[in-house]
């Protein structure tokens, strides 16, 4: 009879696979069956140790909510498992375009004005001017070609990874995280241009370099990081 | 064909009424048929500088509130060949009197009898603001070159670029000359760069329209004075010529004139 929930010991715990191509009553029952002899075998062998780290795999199937509660509920109840995570093959498409969307770098060409804010999941290129009371913020770095004369922040939900780049001779104010720095460099004679990476130093600092040093400063800038779950 | 432009400005004090006034004034001068509508609701003003205040008898709430139909508010400017109507705002109410779609009720009833219907729109962006828009086709901005003046502004074209009115068109109003080249405030181009929307007219600061304001005249029917020019070209503007802008320049006066008094 083919076997539709398997146990496989693995670094760290234990695997439990759940063939995609069996009901999910299926599945259940079988676990119960699991779980019995497992349980079994404990009393026999004298083992005691609880709380063992378990992932359960779903292969290509896409477990709910619900279905997720019921096998946790499984679990806890029968055996001595604790479960560590949910991995699958798939997910659901809102979530990979959600998943794109955060470790992309979006792209705006327009012009802030004064109350307007742009928001952007990732990181995000601005092509145009920053209004006075202006607003871009990210989750991650921000790319300004044109002039920054509002607000930026970046890594609005705590990434003191991120950067921002832009030409900081004007007057105008970043954030990274939760550290701000007021920009007033607009008087700064006989320059043109003053573009620079704004990002967070080891001593939690906001401080400045020069933009050949930003592969020094953020090595993994230009590569996609971030899970998918 | 009707259009309703509103003139607005986020700012208070730059002009809006005037503008309103003058380019309705400059539009019946040109035989148009304009219906100005006063939206400062509570603080109302355009009847105020057209010197109409004295024979209001009904307002725009009391025709939302149906005391009056609209044709018994509207207020005809005698001096203007029947080409010049103003609808009042009340004085004693507030902009939440009115809703967005009771303004484009009136409006849409207006645009029978008139060519072009001019909403002055009060300072600011609230309730005001929105019911000012509601309505309009198209929208021109006032501003002033005083940076205060300009920040407003810009928030005011981010607010309009959410709807579907075109891109507002800009007035530079109550220039001062000798600040604009002397560098203390921003230039025409600098103003027009910085807001990028395209622009109508300048009017130069002037003493005589306060004057006129105060009488109950709008200034364009002074034909000799400089600010009237810079509406009158503007009206035409409005209606598809193209009017080359006033020239910065301050003319030099010689010495005999110095001595006499202005060249005429």
């Amino acid at each position: 009879m083919k076997q539709n929930v398997a146990l496989k010991g693995i670094k760290d715990g234990f695997l439990l696979n759940l063939s995609d191509t069996a009901s999910f009553e299926e599945l259940l029952e079988e676990l119960d069956g699991l779980l019995d002899h497992l349980r079994a075998e404990r009393k026999l062998s004298g083992e005691t140790r609880q709380d063992i780290q378990l992932e359960v795999h779903s292969g290509n199937r896409l477990l709910n909510d619900e279905q997720k509660s019921q096998i946790s509920t499984k679990i806890e109840e029968k055996s001595h498992f604790s479960i560590k995570s949910f991995t699958s093959n798939v997910l659901t498409y809102e979530r990979a375009i959600e998943w794109q969307k955060e470790v992309s770098l979006e792209m705006k060409v327009q012009t802030v004005r004064s109350g307007q804010i742009i928001d952007a999941p990732g990181d995000i290129l601005l092509i145009g001017k920053v209004h006075p009371g202006g607003v871009v913020r990210a989750k991650g770095s921000i790319f300004i070609i044109g002039e920054l004369h509002g607000l930026a922040h970046a890594g609005i939900e705590g990434d003191t990874t991120a950067v921002i780049v832009a030409d900081f001779l004007t007057k105008a104010q970043i954030r990274i995280a939760d550290s701000i720095e007021v920009i007033d460099n607009e008087d700064e004679e006989s320059r043109s241009s003053k573009v620079e990476v704004a990002y967070i130093n080891d001593l939690h600092i906001l401080s400045f370099e020069t933009l050949d040093r930003l592969k020094k400063i953020q090595p993994s800038i230009d590569k996609v990081t971030g899970g998918l779950f | 064909m009707s259009t309703a432009i509103v003139i607005t400005s986020g700012k208070g004090g730059v002009g809006k009424t005037t503008s309103t006034a003058n380019l309705g004034t400059a539009l019946a001068l040109q035989g148009k048929k304009v219906c100005l509508i006063d939206m400062d609701i509570g603080l109302r003003n355009l009847d105020v500088i057209l010197g109409l205040e004295n024979r209001i008898i009904y307002d725009i709430v009391d025709v939302v509130e149906e005391r009056a139909k609209l044709h018994q508010a509207l207020i005809k400017d005698k001096r203007f060949n029947d080409n010049l109507y103003l609808l009042p705002a009340a004085q004693n109410a507030d902009k939440s009197s009115i809703n967005e779609q009771q303004m484009i009720d009136i409006v849409e009833e207006l645009r029978k009898d008139y060519d072009y219907i001019l909403i002055d729109c009060p300072a600011g962006i609230e309730q005001g603001f929105k019911n000012s828009i509601a309505a309009a086709d198209e929208a021109i901005l006032v501003t002033t070159p005083e940076i205060s003046a300009i920040r407003d502004a810009d928030r005011i074209i981010g607010l309009l670029e959410q709807t579907e009115i075109e891109e507002p068109k800009l007035i530079i109003n109550r220039i001062r000359k000798r600040m604009m080249q002397d560098g203390e405030v921003m230039d025409v181009d600098e103003i027009t760069r910085h807001l990028s929307i395209n622009l109508l007219g300048i009017i130069f600061d002037d003493d005589d329209v306060v004057r006129s304001s105060n009488n109950g005249d709008p200034i364009v029917l002074n034909p000799k004075n400089a600010a009237s020019q810079g509406y009158r070209n503007i009206a035409r503007r409005i209606l598809g010529e193209t009017v080359p802008l006033m020239s910065m320049k301050s003319e030099k006066q010689s010495f005999w004139q110095k001595i006499f008094g202005k060249k005429k």
